[in-house]
């Protein structure tokens, strides 16, 4: 059985000298983490200095806030109209909610209302950590996109010049093939003079 | 009502401005940077509103 003869397959480069691909990375991931707890979503989109001020200042002030209200101040029936900003931090909201189940409180606490604003203004404070951690990974994206047509370029680049190099080396052998028809009594052509080198313009 | 009243105040102007200032951007300089611009514009708009309410109260009672 013959095999059919196939077309050489032109060297690649390798891969160290190009710059290392970017995986890309999905915002619905990052907005879910986010919600779940503050400062995962930039920790998945690769920020991690982001990922630390956004965890240690929203959960600060969540459980500030809930320490302030004796942890009682998590609760949909009680305070509904709150919950829907608590219910913005789902991880530390359903934490508390649970933990907090068995509380009774004999004496009223002195900065009940300041421990809801703050555990409220928490969880409204982290609708824009979901939203950077969305950002952030959009953001990621986009260079993951522009690293590929980098990488995408220099390998068409390394294949024009392989390219022009074949044609360079064909055009060479056609003139010693020139010069050793030309040899019969007359004058051979004189590489230098057959091809004007400044005309050519695919010529790197 | 005294100025310990509103000790409840700079935590959470901490908090937003640590939070809006770091949504957003990249780089700990620029995320320095724009915790400061932003808390220094919330501490800058709160007293300008608490001199307003102030001052009318002051012409209307």
């Amino acid at each position: 059985m013959d095999v059919p003869p196939t077309a050489p397959t032109p060297p690649t480069l390798p891969a160290s000298t190009l710059p290392p691909a970017l995986a890309r990375r999905s915002p619905l991931v990052a907005a879910i983490l986010g919600w779940a707890f503050p400062g995962l979503g930039q920790l998945y989109a690769g920020r991690p200095l982001k990922a630390l001020i956004m965890l240690g200042t929203i959960c600060g002030l969540f459980y500030w806030g809930l320490a302030l209200t004796g942890f009682t101040c998590v609760d949909p029936y009680t305070y509904g109209l709150e919950f829907v900003a608590h219910a913005w931090i789902g991880g530390p909201t359903a934490w508390a909610y649970w933990s907090s189940r068995e509380i009774v409180l004999a004496d009223p606490m002195p900065y009940l209302e300041v421990g809801r604003l703050y555990v409220a203004v928490a969880g409204l404070l982290n609708i824009v950590a979901i939203c950077d951690a969305v950002g952030s990974v959009l953001e990621h994206n986009a260079r993951a996109e522009d690293r590929d047509a980098l990488r995408l370029q220099m390998e068409q680049d390394h294949l024009d010049a392989i390219a022009r190099l074949e044609v360079a080396r064909a055009e060479a052998a056609a003139l010693e093939l020139d010069v050793t028809v030309d040899l019969d009594g007359e004058e051979p052509p004189r590489p230098d003079s057959a091809i004007d080198w400044a005309a050519r313009e695919d010529l790197p | 009502m005294s100025w310990a009243d509103l000790l409840w105040l700079p935590p959470v102007m901490l908090a937003v401005a640590l939070v809006l200032g770091t949504a957003g951007r990249s780089g700990a300089r620029v995320i320095a940077r724009s915790v400061w611009h932003t808390f220094f514009a919330l501490t800058l708009g709160i007293c300008a509103v608490g001199v307003c309410i102030h001052l009318i109260a002051r012409i209307f009672s």
